[in-house]
């Protein structure tokens, strides 16, 4: 149960991973930084779940050469869409994944699900979506 | 350590289940004999101080806004949140909600003077750190069936750190 949760979660930051590759080139300069190290923090945790997977003996899923976009990215707003997207999404596979796993692996779930809250606010702010908050991040 | 855990989870579980189990038996006998239902009280819950902590920081969204009506637009969506987790905490603890709890002071209902009072932006954004991190300590150590709600508690706090920032 646990690396099964924590392998949907590897795949949600692959993809995460992916998208920022494709909207990072539609952003402005004053945007782009903050694509940055949002891409870099998915990274990050992409590769603290396979350490975790292998410590567990599982299976660590591996990125797939490309991935389907839910809209074409053309633009700043395109691309701001996206990155909402990709932080909503990837922080239900969290907020999923929190029920099933305890102790270490929870905390790594509670404190990825609240970046990519984070992440998605910051995504609204700039994207000029009001409000820039849900009330249930992952749920 | 782990094993040690989640016996305690299931223990804790198992409480819960006799306490709602008790509750119901209470409830159907209370049809038959008034007395019988206070003599089986429901244990408190362990999330009642989380419940109260809540109500206390929605109340200060509501006194500031009241005070003034000009910050509804940037701090009524957190307002709601906090009174939609609010909500959500209230059926998660179902019949384990103590009284004390559940009367928590709301100023916008009250207007009583004791009640919270308006606070300047900082005082909210410092609050809400403090929140943001408590919910997160509740998320670590509640059983696992109440991660996901107190996770995504934690999370919606950490947004709020940012707007207000």
């Amino acid at each position: 149960m646990t690396a099964e949760r924590l392998a949907d979660a590897l795949r949600a930051e692959h993809a995460a991973i992916y998208a920022y590759g494709v909207l990072g080139a539609r952003l402005d300069a004053a945007t782009l930084p903050v694509a940055t190290a949002a891409e870099a923090a998915h990274r990050q945790r992409r590769d603290a779940l396979i350490l975790r997977l292998n410590a567990l003996h599982a299976t660590a899923p591996p990125a797939e050469p490309a991935y389907a976009l839910p809209a074409p990215v053309t633009d700043r707003a395109s691309a701001l869409t996206l990155m909402i997207g990709v932080e909503e999404r990837c922080a239900g596979v969290w907020g999923q994944a929190l029920a099933a796993v305890s102790g270490d692996d929870r905390q790594l779930a509670v404190d990825a699900l609240t970046d990519c809250a984070v992440r998605a606010t910051r995504a609204r702010t700039l994207a000029g979506v009001t409000p820039a908050t849900v009330p249930f991040p992952g749920r | 350590m782990r094993t040690g855990e989640k016996g305690r989870v299931h223990s804790r579980r198992a409480v819960l289940a006799a306490a709602v189990g008790l509750a119901g038996v209470a409830a159907t006998g209370a049809c038959d004999d008034p007395g019988s239902a206070a003599s089986h009280p429901v244990p408190p819950d362990p999330l009642n101080p989380f419940y109260r902590d809540t109500a206390a920081l929605l109340g200060r969204y509501e006194a500031t806004i009241a005070a003034q009506p000009g910050l509804a637009g940037r701090l009524g969506p957190i307002r709601d949140a906090h009174r939609a987790h609010l909500q959500a905490l209230a059926r998660e603890i179902g019949p384990g909600l103590d009284a004390q709890s559940s009367a928590a002071p709301s100023a916008g209902a009250s207007g009583d003077s004791t009640g919270p009072q308006p606070a300047p932006l900082t005082s909210l954004l410092a609050a809400e750190k403090q929140a943001a991190s408590a919910a997160r300590s509740v998320c670590l150590t509640a059983p696992s069936y109440r991660a996901a709600l107190l996770g995504s508690i934690a999370a919606a706090r950490a947004t709020h750190v940012v707007v207000l920032s």
